[in-house]
This record gives structure tokens, sequence and C-alpha cells, in this order.
């Protein structure tokens, strides 16, 4: 199974920039995201009732369709842990406002978890499979095992993504991190699944895992990695987000000090970062010398251990291996 | 009344989120759905909530709806009947 095409919009420039991954650095304290010019892709008219959040998928799923040349996917499926969870905010606040009165239809329109795979489904005209996913910080792997098993079922190039916006205020997402100091964010990375390679440089995805209440994680990941035929000194890379600092250590002692990178420093903290993360090992991939991580990198696994009860795996390789 | 229709349309920039577009833009007499402003049907219902929150006019009636919210003019004129009504 291939990825032909990916795009994310986050705090870093990382839109529309092939090799990103080369020039990127840690996150400053309070940067804010980097954003297109969106006139460019959604007309005013459409634009108006959008979100910030809808804004990002739409971009990014329509840079999708470019790269990969195609005017329509056979799916869309999303991952969302917060969904549009300011136009939520907004809803709520007008109850309040209105004494539970008449409401505006907007805001309860465009503050569904499913807002965004629909919004996208509607400017496409597309009416193939739409599917949204709400899984908490293993949302984007749910949605991507989900494209999985509609490529595996015969469909040809499935639209994945994960999406996040930034709003702590009712969510509490520090408190349920235990951690007052993350450097809250948020971002939108889109993917097309293909059953066939691209035109363009195209990555294997090996293979996802999505682990609930897990009890032991270092046995998990040799688990998942033993059933792709692999040990831990054929991964060449693994990004990763852990939630205590023991992951980091077992990590260590798994795949060596050398081979683990931190994504949170260059994602920020929201739940679907493990999308960003996926497209950050793309595009260290896509680059056979990679002028940062060195040559020879062919296998990237994304460690996703953001809430310390959750356990996503994603498995990248490069088309050739 | 002038006045009133001014008022009316920077409601409607407003409330609906009319990017790009300036009350003198919107002609007094064109339609506001279809063709003239280009509104659709969730803006309907956004325009009646407007009718009860800044002119404190509950629209309930489908047929007055469609007569009342088809320009400025009419939402004008409309709003102008009430307020006599209940003076």
């Amino acid at each position: 199974m291939y990825i032909t095409a990916s795009s994310t919009i986050s705090h870093q420039p990382t839109f529309r920039n092939k090799g990103f991954s080369s020039t990127i650095s840690a996150l400053e304290p309070l940067s804010e995201l980097v954003t297109p010019d969106y006139s460019a892709f959604i007309q005013a008219m459409e634009r108006r009732r959008m979100s910030q959040v809808l804004k990002m998928a739409i971009t990014c799923s329509i840079d999708c369709l470019e790269q990969a040349g195609l005017s329509q996917p056979d799916g869309i499926i999303v991952g969302t842990s917060m969904g549009c969870c300011v136009h939520t905010k907004n809803f709520l606040d007008k109850i309040l406002s209105a004494n539970e009165g008449l409401l505006s239809p907007t805001s309860f329109i465009v503050s569904t978890h499913n807002t965004i795979a629909g919004q996208i489904s509607l400017l496409l005209k597309n009416h193939s499979y739409n599917m949204t996913h709400t899984q908490n910080s293993l949302s984007f792997e749910q949605a991507l095992i989900d494209g999985m098993l509609c490529i595996e079922n015969g469909s040809s190039h499935i639209l994945v993504g994960g999406a996040d916006e930034e709003e702590d205020e009712i969510y509490n997402m520090k408190e349920r991190l235990n951690d007052e100091k993350i450097h809250l964010t948020c971002g939108v990375s889109f993917f097309i699944l293909s059953n066939e390679k691209g035109k363009q440089a195209s990555i294997n995805l090996v293979d996802v895992g999505s682990f609930g209440l897990i009890n032991d994680f270092s046995g998990i990941i040799m688990e998942f990695l033993v059933s792709n035929k692999l040990s831990p000194e054929e991964i060449d890379m693994v990004l990763y987000a852990n939630s205590e600092q023991e992951k980091t250590e077992e990590l260590k002692t798994l795949f060596g000090h050398g081979k683990i990178f931190d994504y949170q420093k260059i994602t920020g903290t929201y739940f679907t970062n493990s999308a960003f993360a996926m497209n950050y090992g793309i595009d260290i991939l896509s680059q056979r010398e990679h002028p940062v991580f060195g040559e020879g990198i062919n296998k990237v696994l994304v460690c996703n251990n953001l809430i310390p009860e959750n356990l996503g795996l994603i498995l990248l390789a490069n088309k050739n291996d | 009344m002038q006045d009133l229709k001014y008022e009316l349309k920077k409601q409607i920039i407003e409330e609906l989120n009319l990017q790009d577009i300036k009350p003198e833009d919107i002609e007094d007499d064109a339609p506001l759905f279809g063709d003239g402003l280009g509104l659709d049907s969730i803006d309907a219902l956004e325009l009646v909530v407007l009718m009860e929150k800044y002119h404190g006019i509950k629209i309930t009636d489908e047929t007055v709806g469609k007569r009342v919210l088809s320009s400025i003019t009419s939402m004008a004129e409309y709003i102008q009947e009430e307020n006599a009504k209940s003076k």
C-alpha cells in the first residue's frame, strides 16, 4: 500500500514545502499557525462559515488530490479527537446568551466531529465512503486503519487525514495530559493511500497498530515488529511522543539512543499530531540522503504514546524496501 | 427608512460573515437569495434569528418569511409595519 500524496498545515512551514524535515527546527514558545492564502483554494461564500480547522482540512485535501493527480478519492476518512471544538464552544456560548431561545444554525451545523469529512465531501461533490473516527489520541491511527481496509477491499485511492484545532478552555488538555508546561498547538495533515505507486515519489505504508489500555509498552512494540517480520535493528528511525520518561528509556533500550526523536519538539501537542509525525517521516524517507539525519533511512516507526494508556504505531518504508 | 436599510445591510454582513462585501454593495431591491446576493437556506434561518435578535420580530410563518426575507426593502418595510402595530 502506498502513500502517494501528503500535506500538512501546522505551526511550522510545512505546507507545499517538500523537504521541510531538513529545514524546520524545534517550535518556539507561543508559535502561531503558518497558513496559506485560503482564498486560492476556497471561495469566499464557502469560506465564511468555516472555522480554522475546516479551512486547513479542505486546503490540505485539495493539495493532496492535486499532488496525486486525482479529481475524486474513493473515500474520505478523518481522524479527529476534538472535532470542530471552537464552533462547539461558540454554540454552547450562544445557548447561554440566548437564554435557550432561538439559536443561530451555523454554529451547530459546523460544530460536529464529522463536519470536517462532510464539508470536504460537499465541496468535492464526492458521494463515496465518508467516515470520521474519534478515539482520543488514537483518532488518526483509527482513520488510517480504516483507509487501509478500504484499499484492501478494492478501493484505489483513499483520502485520509488527522485534524485538530486549539481550544484548551473546554477540554482542559494540559490537565488531562498531566503537564502544565506542554506546548499546545494544532494541525491538519492529509494523505492519499493508494493501491499503486504514484507518479511522484511514494512511500510504503507497511502497517498501523492502535492499542488501548496498554500495560506492556515494549512488548506491544516488539509484537508489532515481529508481526511485520522485523527486528528493532532494522528500524532506522523512531519518531515518538511519550507520556512518561520511563517509556523513552524503554525505546532507547529497544532501538538505541541515536535512533529515536521526540516529534513533539516540532509538532507541539495536539491529539492527532501523529499525523504530522507521519508526514515528517515521509519527508525524511523521500530524501535518500537526509541533511540532518544522514543517509540510509529506509524504515521509520511513528510511536504515539501521547496518553499513557494509548499506543499508536505507524510503520513506513521506502517503496523499494 | 434609508437608515434602517443601511443598518440591516450591516447586520446581515456581520451575522452571515459576508467577507469582502460592504453595505454599499447590496442593492435595496435585489433578491437576497439565488441570483442576487447568493444566500442559501442556512442563511434564511440566520435571517430569521437576525430579525428576532436585532428587531424583536418573530417570523413563524413560512409564507411570511419567504415574502419578507426576499430583499432589504421588504425586510425594512416589514419591520416598520410591525413596529407601527405595536405602538
